[in-house]
């Protein structure tokens, strides 16, 4: 009896604690940093036409519209409202990469600045990233 | 026991969509705004998956009209009266299965606030 509850109780704080190391995960970089490519933005700028534009408007996800609503928060909250509900009417259809092209293509609408590395489509890589609007 | 007695009152505060919140007419009305402003982007059946119960089922009515009246239609965010946001989701509540009533669903925050949308 002590025994399954001292062992349901280390279970519970081994989940807890990896759900912390998880969930503090603190951005290292944000989106200034170059955090996608040039080449990158272009293939994503090609899925969005192809698979949002019956209802989304470029403008959506351009300046303060975006930036007043996802300013100082991770990239990963984008990520999975993209990934998880988009598109509409198939939602999560699209390859890990072509959200994460299309999430490029976003960074790209709003001036930030591309670097030499692909921004990954994946979760980790999107919780890493802060999205900071330029001073 | 304390505990018991105030969830015991606040379960009697809240109704169920299963309860008639809305009219036949008004989700009349809800349809034909749908068909106008909602229909380019969204089929019906995206009402009745489980995304669509993953993000409002348990939980008051009052955060879909949120959520709805916030965001939508996608060109022109809170553009229809709030009216006419209720007539969509009494559509939407329709859609469903659930019974008619004899009141309309109201537009307010508080009165919302105590009806619990539900999985059919």
């Amino acid at each position: 009896m002590m025994r399954s509850i001292l062992f349901a109780t280390g279970t519970a704080l081994a989940i807890t604690v990896g759900a912390t190391a998880l969930n503090g995960q603190t951005p290292s970089k944000t989106t200034n940093s170059g955090v996608y490519t040039a080449a990158q933005a272009e293939r994503g700028k090609k899925v969005f036409e192809a698979k949002c534009t019956t209802c989304h408007d470029t403008a959506r996800f351009t300046g303060d519209p975006f930036l007043d609503v996802w300013d100082g928060k991770p990239l990963k909250d984008v990520w999975d409202i993209a990934s998880g509900t988009m598109p509409e009417d198939n939602p999560g259809s699209l390859q890990p990469q072509e959200y994460g092209d299309v999430l490029a293509y976003f960074l790209h609408l709003n001036a930030f600045p591309a670097g030499e590395t692909e921004l990954k489509g994946e979760a980790a890589a999107m919780a890493a990233i802060k999205i900071e609007k330029k001073p | 026991m304390t505990l018991m007695a105030a969830s015991a009152i606040g379960a009697q505060d809240m109704k169920s969509v299963k309860t008639g919140v809305y009219t036949a007419e008004q989700a009349e009305r809800g349809v034909a705004l749908y068909k106008q402003k909602c229909a380019s982007c969204h089929a019906p059946n995206r009402f009745t998956d489980d995304l669509f119960y993953t993000s409002f089922a348990g939980k008051p009515l009052w955060e879909m009209f949120d959520v709805i009246s916030d965001s939508m239609p996608e060109d022109d965010p809170g553009g229809m009266k709030p009216e006419e946001y209720a007539d969509v989701i009494a559509y939407l509540i329709k859609l469903n299965g659930f019974p008619t009533g004899q009141t309309e669903l109201p537009t307010s925050k508080e009165a919302l606030s105590i009806i619990l949308f539900e999985k059919p």
